[in-house]
């Protein structure tokens, strides 16, 4: 049945007769030249299994990073060892049983305890497994409306920072400027800070406190109450990727500075200029489960949003788009102001103040000033589509990457969009936004202040002004004129360097708090641990500094402090809430969250637009020049930078480029071919007269002059996973106002001639060629929903008579999944849920490199289209449980055998590591352990580890389970209590986070389950079904809301390189 | 590289195989065995169980509180001893030990007697759940003074039980009530629990 498609593909290279048909899903641009596949190097890696070779990559990791034993050494010492253990070891290791002094009731080693908390950095709230008294997984509280019981990959990836060994232990000091930090007992060190602040105030100098954002009410009071000891202090609050624009335009449209919630779920048109609300905004959890609520296609009848996007780099909002434009940073601006000029020709109306600049943005100029064939036609139907869906459409701007000199201005645009079409109010709701504190207009005040001398102490508590705040910002220069700088947070860092005093803080799993995430939502923080180190939470430091101030302090402890609040100010203000304080207390501790409108959700109305912002609104002025623009944007994982020194977080792919551990120059591919660049070559960046190094990535779906690079990396001090991983940027921000311009500076480009190899996975894994995915336009699914009518006849299951009987799945539990390709954005949230709950090793870049990553489940990306404006589609890849597994019939030692209820088992202690099954998987998912990862988790990091999970060694292969664990642990629940699992009960680790529910996951005998009626959807489809594999996962085909490509037909038409 | 010529190839070929042999064969007679059946280690407290559990019949539960709802039955903490011992044998120096941890808040480093390899999942709760008492894999604990691995705690060991080969018949009736099958004796060897690798092995 096999079709050996990459000889045909050759055969019919060979014969030039024949047209070129480049694959219609295509991973690279490469692969869509004829050259390509005439190359003899690329015809012998691609007829190879895997993508490294094991003689040449061996020699490559000898004395590597993170392997300093060459392999010899290693051979040698093991051989030795190996010898002494045969010898030596006649008795058993002598091992302990350590138990309690005083066992806490409600701990039973070996169950697991779950408690809620909240995540102050993003205001989700969570559930903490913990097992003997140490979480071991996070996960979203199901009781949350806005998160729903999901959470986000760097979410997820919070625990492994909590076990980060590379934290501040204890607090100390330094000589300001220089690298060693001396040490010290809290006792001495806050007595030195007392002292300080003493004759601070006693002088008339003020004490500021600069901060993230504070999302809880109960600290932001604890604050005030501290500062109001000092003359002139004040609160500023600044995180770098805070969408101030967004406040600061909805201040200047509507008079509140606030961040609207976005009502996905109510809107039919998205119209994204340049927002990233599905993968880095705040609130990206609960827009993703609104967004794919209209993305299933399980009702009744074929419907689904439509999701437009202008935007400079690719985004994975960008990439989950129906129809995607790239454009230059900025020409956000003129798109919006061109579709409020197709919107008055259309009969709407706009305020005079407008009227100069949407009557000078005509389509057809902005087109063309934007090189979009077809360009005006195009405008004007995402013009007339936003008026047909007046009052549930919505247009979205804003973030890093159209942070722009013109960014203000791209949102009282889209503020006035919106209220033009009835939006506003409707599918932008601002009734439940609280003000947004974070701005940069805040910090420029300070530092003037700073630099005038007026300002005595300064206490940076979980900001990082020394990384993130550019030299143009003038913020360092200034500091040097504060005369105490005490900085608060986990981590050396930049801004702890260029402190007096670094004070030690805990992890928020390890403290109280609370979190307001909106007006009616109340989410308390619980620790979920003593902590690890000598370390003590922020508001905890303020009591005690307060109570050596003035001799007395508002409570005794932080958690006296909190539960004040909450039991006395807050139980009155919601009315009671019928019972005790006390009572309040415990159903909030237990529920983590109080939602005031019981989960109806907040209600709110229509603001007038002030016609008065229009001012901010420019003419028309065409684009001059063809030099580059720099792009800068946030990548998933990394966010702002915070968590660099998470491994988890750096070697998670990136959804788009897939590409860990390094940021890098995007260029677009016909920019790449002008300068000569190709993957891999390092160019010289200057953006104003700085320069900066980067390799470049060549990546379809940018505009010729974008250049786009992710923040968050070249941390300079953070721990030694995130030290020097890529390229800082921030210094390329420039302020412009009241805000920062992170997008939009030209820069020029120069090759160095160097290279540099990027983690890149996205050929590894390859499945020889052979076609896996597909995607199909609503119109062609409303004509013919059946997903295989549209794939290629030779890739269809034929009954072909067996020669071995089939096994008998009939009976009991069987397991089987279905991934929804429609609702994946691709934010690899289940990536690093999986990490987390199988104990998957790090492997760190150089392994990456040579195709060893081990995680289970991977994020693929496909582009189809041209490589100037693709469409992408994602693919999450984890083992099939096919029932009939190659893998399993070339096992020399059946290490891999299938069970009663359907799983592929891997059992680790009977492989012997032979790789064939790995050879033989045509879907490239089992994962090898080549080295003993484990053993680089060192001292507490090994607290991480999941017990259900067994921790495996060098030598053995490992895949995805279907987290065997949970259904042994679901299967006992129900067994002991005489009933059967019920549907739904049981959840992946996957599964359970993903934040649009693209995963099910149940038993398939049962006619009743979510699986079972997905697996029957006409759209379901299972990957390479022609191998007779009979994989038990499905995927849900995507259809887009878009017109059909042109290149795009039924049939033999594909062109799939067959 | 120095060329190596045919005769001397298959001459190291022949040391080679030799040592392999050799080695693997001494490797084969000195190794531990897998089980450790019979060991007996000193405890910190030469706590008896034979008294405990024989001579004054407190139940496995008393101490072991975990065997119905976890998958260790998990060893007493401190706190645990000192119900009774704040007023039973006080003055006895084994008892001053336990109170003198009490006292002082450190655990006891009890030595641990079964064992099972890291990458074996033994839930206790499924299998008292069935039935299955404690003796028939920790023997007749009523009468250790000091405690013994019993069994081999191999996986031979478990497979005859769960095979059906060595099940108790207390269990088999238990599992009858379900599978009524198990008792026919034509299924001889044929599993009575699950034999699936990854109910034990994840």
């Amino acid at each position: 049945m096999e079709m050996n498609t990459s000889d045909q593909m050759t055969a019919k290279k060979d014969n030039s007769n024949v047209e070129f048909q480049p694959p219609r899903h295509w991973v690279g641009v490469e692969e869509l030249s004829p050259g390509y596949w005439q190359d003899g190097a690329v015809k012998e890696q691609r007829a190879q299994e895997f993508f490294d070779k094991p003689i040449e990559t061996l020699a490559n990791l000898e004395r590597s990073s993170g392997f300093n034993l060459a392999r010899r050494d290693f051979l040698t010492i093991m051989g030795a060892s190996m010898a002494l253990g045969t010898v030596s070891c006649v008795r058993r290791p002598v091992h302990k049983i350590i138990p309690y002094v005083v066992k806490p009731e409600e701990v039973t080693p070996g169950v697991a305890n779950f408690y809620a908390s909240t995540n102050p950095h993003t205001g989700s709230a969570v559930l903490v497994r913990v097992r003997e008294g140490r979480p071991v997984k996070l996960e979203g509280n199901e009781l949350s409306p806005l998160t729903k019981g999901k959470l986000s990959a760097s979410e997820q990836a919070e625990l492994l920072s909590l076990y980060d060994p590379e934290r501040l232990k204890a607090p100390g000091s330094r000589g300001r400027g220089s690298k060693s930090l001396s040490q010290m007992d809290w006792a001495s060190f806050d007595a030195a800070i007392v002292e300080k602040l003493k004759r601070l105030s006693a002088n008339g100098l003020s004490v500021s406190i600069l901060s993230t954002e504070v999302r809880s009410d109960t600290t932001r009071k604890l604050i005030e109450e501290f500062l109001s000891q000092f003359k002139n202090s004040s609160l500023v609050e600044f995180d770098p990727l805070a969408l101030d624009e967004v406040a600061m335009g909805q201040e200047l449209s509507y008079g509140s500075a606030v961040l609207p919630a976005l009502r996905l779920d109510k809107a039919d048109y998205i119209l994204s200029l340049g927002a990233d609300f599905l993968g880095t905004w705040p609130h990206a959890v609960e827009y993703s489960g609104a967004w794919a609520s209209n993305r299933k296609l399980n009702g009744k009848e074929a419907s689904l949003s439509k999701l437009v996007a202008f935007e400079s780099a690719m985004s994975v909002t960008g990439a989950n788009a129906d129809e995607r434009y790239p454009v230059r940073p900025g020409d956000e601006l003129k798109v919006a102001l061109a579709i409020a000029n197709a919107l008055v020709s259309q009969g709407f109306a706009v305020p005079a103040d407008a009227q100069g600049a949407v009557s000078s943005h005509t389509p057809e100029a902005v087109a063309k000033d934007l090189g979009m064939q077809e360009g005006a036609a195009k405008i004007r139907k995402i013009a007339s589509d936003l008026s047909k869906n007046r009052g549930r459409s919505i247009v979205i701007a804003g973030g890093l990457s159209s942070k722009t000199t013109s960014s203000l201005a791209l949102q009282v645009a889209a503020n006035l969009l919106n209220s033009v079409l009835g939006n506003e109010g409707n599918t932008i709701d601002s009734s439940a936004s609280l003000p947004s504190r974070s701005s940069f207009a805040a910090v420029q005040k300070l530092v003037g202040e700073m630099r005038s001398g007026r300002v005595g102490a300064l206490i940076v508590w979980g900001a990082n002004p020394g990384y993130h705040l550019a030299p143009s910002t003038g913020f360092q220069e200034a500091l040097q004129k504060v005369g105490l700088v005490v900085s608060v947070d986990q981590y050396d860092t930049e801004t702890a360097q260029l402190s007096d005093f670094v004070a030690a803080e805990n992890h928020w799993l390890e403290s109280w708090g609370d979190c307001r995430p909106r007006k009616h939502i109340y989410s308390l923080q619980q620790p979920v641990l003593h902590p690890l180190f000598e370390t003590r939470s922020f508001q905890d430091m303020l009591l005690g500094w307060t109570k050596g101030l003035s001799g007395k302090a508002p409570a005794e402890s932080w958690h006296d402090y909190l539960k004040g609040t909450w039991t006395g100010s807050l139980f009155k203000d919601l009315g009671g809430a019928g019972g005790s304080s006390e009572q309040f207390w415990v159903k909030a501790l237990q529920d983590g969250l109080i939602d005031t409108t019981k989960g109806k959700g907040p209600s709110g109305a229509a603001r007038t637009f002030r016609a008065s912002a229009c001012s901010k609104l420019p003419s028309f002025k065409s684009s001059t020049g063809e030099g580059h623009l720099l792009a800068l944007y946030p990548k998933v994982s990394m966010g702002d930078g915070r968590l660099a020194n998470n491994a988890w977080l750096q070697e998670l792919p990136d959804p788009i480029t897939t590409i860990a551990w390094d940021n890098y120059a995007n260029l677009g591919v016909a920019a790449a071919a002008k300068l000569g660049l190709k993957q891999n070559d390092v160019v010289e960046i200057v953006a104003d007269g700085v320069p900066f190094e980067l390799p470049v990535n060549v990546q379809p779906g940018l505009h010729p002059q974008t250049l786009a690079v992710a923040v968050g990396y070249g941390r300079r001090s953070v721990g030694k996973v995130g030290d020097g991983v890529g390229v800082d940027m921030y210094p390329s921000v420039r302020v412009s106002g009241d805000l920062l311009v992170f997008s939009g500076q030209g820069v020029t480009v120069r090759r160095t001639g160097r290279s540099y190899k990027l983690a890149q996975t996205q050929w590894h894994s390859q499945s020889e060629n052979r076609p896996v995915i597909n995607d199909i336009t609503l119109a062609e699914y409303k004509k013919d929903p059946g997903t295989s009518n549209h794939t290629d006849p030779h890739l269809r299951l034929k009954e072909v008579p067996s020669i071995w009987p089939m096994h008998d799945y009939s009976k009991g539990y069987q397991w089987g999944m279905t991934i929804d390709l429609n609702a994946c954005t691709g934010c690899g949230a289940c990536t690093i849920a999986c990490q987390a709950e199988n104990n998957i090793p790090v492997v760190g870049r150089e392994n990456v490199r040579i195709s060893r990553e081990m995680h289970w489940i991977r994020i693929d990306r496909y582009y189809s289209g041209s490589p100037e404006q693709p469409n992408v589609i994602f693919q999450p890849m984890l083992c099939q449980h096919c029932e009939n597994a190659p893998c399993e019939t070339v096992c020399p030692v059946l290490a891999t055998v299938h069970s009663e209820d359907g799983i592929n088992q891997q059992i680790y202690n009977r492989c012997v590591g032979t790789r064939y099954c790995s050879n033989n998987c045509p879907y490239k998912v089992r994962r090898f352990n080549f080295f003993d990862h484990w053993k680089s988790y060192e001292g507490t990091l090994n607290m991480v580890w999941n017990p259900e999970v067994t921790v495996r060694s060098r030598g053995i292969m490992e895949k995805c389970t279907f987290c065997v664990q949970r259904i042994r642990d679901s299967r006992d629940k129900a067994v002991l209590s005489g009933r059967h699992i019920r549907d739904g009960e049981l959840k992946t680790a996957c599964q359970q986070t993903c934040p649009t529910e693209a995963i099910a996951f149940g038993n398939i005998n049962d006619k009743y389950s979510e699986v079972s009626k997905l697996r029957e959807h006409p759209r379901a489809f299972r990957v390479l079904e022609v191998l007779n594999t009979r994989p038990r996962i499905s995927y849900m085909t995507k259809v887009r809301n878009a017109e059909a490509p042109s290149s795009h037909g039924h049939g033999a038409g594909h062109g799939d390189g067959h | 590289m120095s060329r190596v010529s045919s005769s001397q190839k298959s001459a190291l070929l022949v040391v080679g195989v030799l040592v392999l042999l050799i080695g693997g064969g001494a490797g084969a007679f000195f190794y531990p065995s897998a089980s450790n059946q019979g060991y007996a280690p000193e405890q910190p407290i030469p706590f008896s169980h034979k008294l405990h559990a024989g001579d004054h019949k407190m139940a496995c539960a008393y101490c072991h509180v975990g065997i119905e709802k976890s998958k260790h039955a998990s060893v007493p903490s401190v706190n645990v001893c000192m119900n009774c011992h704040t007023v039973v044998k006080p003055d006895s120096p084994w008892i001053q030990k336990i109170q003198k941890h009490f006292r002082e808040g450190t655990p006891i480093e009890w030595v641990r007697v079964h064992e099972l390899p890291d990458f074996a999942y033994f839930p206790h709760k499924r299998h008292i759940a069935k039935g299955v008492s404690c003796e028939t894999c920790h023997g007749d604990v009523r009468k250790m003074d000091v405690v013994y691995q019993y069994a081999p705690l191999n996986m031979g060991w478990c497979m005859d039980c769960h095979r059906g080969v060595t099940t108790p018949r207390n269990v088999l009736a238990e599992i009858a009530k379900e599978r009524p099958e198990v008792n026919d004796a034509s299924l001889n060897h044929k599993p009575v629990a699950s034999v699936q690798c990854s109910a034990c092995h994840h």
